[in-house]
């Protein structure tokens, strides 16, 4: 005959469903929230119709270029999007300013980054032309991902010729 | 998990053949051919099964094999036990602790997912807590309902 249960093995179970369904949970939460903004990003920077510029780079005045990123990021997800762009070089000809964005779920957040060279000619000419950049995005506060790169290798500079 | 039962000879034998042939499969074979495909299609990323996999599914497979084999019984219990601690060793060692980075061609991507991986862990401590609080329980409930030896201190002088 089989044994009857005792209630604590019940109450063992029970713990048992229930850390299951907080780890189902979190993997459905950051999936899908994942999904939702990869496609909202994707779909806001090939529209064009929104106020997406993309990468813009104009001359402010002679020998000084921005270059600038002026996106709006959407969040059709679960999670809170924390997004940043930075970069960082230790020439002395290239300044920036970062760009953070907290977006909560279903809302939008600007994101402007602007890196300026202040004397291409010199920038170009120098040896440290190394700019790095980061852009980072997090799913507050399970997942975050970050790509780093040399932006100058990416960005191309009117100046240089 | 159940003590509370005794479990035929010939199911827990049948329960470690399944054990071991799932395990091979997950522990070896999988990823075998998975290291071969990285390194034949994505040769430029560093990517690979690292040996460490092999040693771990080894033990996997001892580990997973014994508590199938002594299914039911106390002994089943350093099996269990430790076959849910070495998981979520695995799990901590694979993912290098929940931060990931790859760098190729001039580019470091960097993923950290670390509370996602606490929340994973979980169930693997759960598991091994799980497995000796079960077998105290049900050793508890049998003591109740197992009848005395004649003969035993429950006859009274």
């Amino acid at each position: 005959m089989k044994p009857k249960t005792p209630g604590g093995i019940w109450a063992l179970r029970g713990i048992s469903v229930l850390i299951a369904l907080v780890v189902i949970g979190a993997i459905l939460a950051v999936g899908f929230s994942a999904y939702q903004d990869y496609s909202g990003i994707k779909s806001e920077i090939s529209s064009g119709n929104k106020p997406v510029s993309g990468i813009a780079v104009y001359n402010v005045t002679s020998g000084v270029e921005t270059v600038s990123f002026n996106v709006t990021v959407p969040n059709r997800g679960l999670l809170m999007l924390n997004v940043t762009m930075s970069c960082s070089t230790s020439s002395a000809y290239v300044s920036c300013r970062s760009a953070q964005a907290e977006i909560p779920p279903g809302g939008e957040g600007a994101l402007h980054f602007v890196m300026t060279v202040t004397d291409v000619k010199q920038f170009l000419s120098s040896t440290n032309r190394q700019v790095n950049g980061t852009i980072a995005m997090s799913l507050v506060p399970f997942v975050s991902l970050s790509i780093g790169l040399n932006f100058t290798k990416y960005v191309q500079l009117p100046g240089a010729v | 998990m159940s003590f509370g039962q005794t479990v035929p000879a010939r199911k827990r034998v049948t329960g470690a053949v399944f054990a071991l042939v799932v395990n091979v499969i997950l522990w070896i074979v999988i990823p075998y051919y998975l290291g071969a495909f990285l390194v034949k299609f994505v040769p430029d990323i560093p990517l690979g099964v690292p040996s460490f996999v092999y040693e771990f599914g080894m033990l996997f497979i001892v580990l997973d094999v014994g508590a199938a084999l002594f299914q039911g019984m106390a002994v089943s219990l350093p099996f269990v036990c430790g076959a849910a601690l070495l998981s979520a060793v695995y799990l901590w060692f694979v993912t290098n602790g929940g931060s990931l980075q790859v760098t190729t061609s001039g580019i470091t991507v960097g993923l950290d997912f670390r509370l996602l991986l606490y929340i994973f862990i979980v169930p693997s401590l759960w598991a091994a807590l799980r497995a000796p609080m079960s077998y105290l329980i049900w050793r508890r409930a049998r003591a109740k309902i197992v009848p005395q030896a004649p003969g035993s201190s429950a006859t009274p002088a």
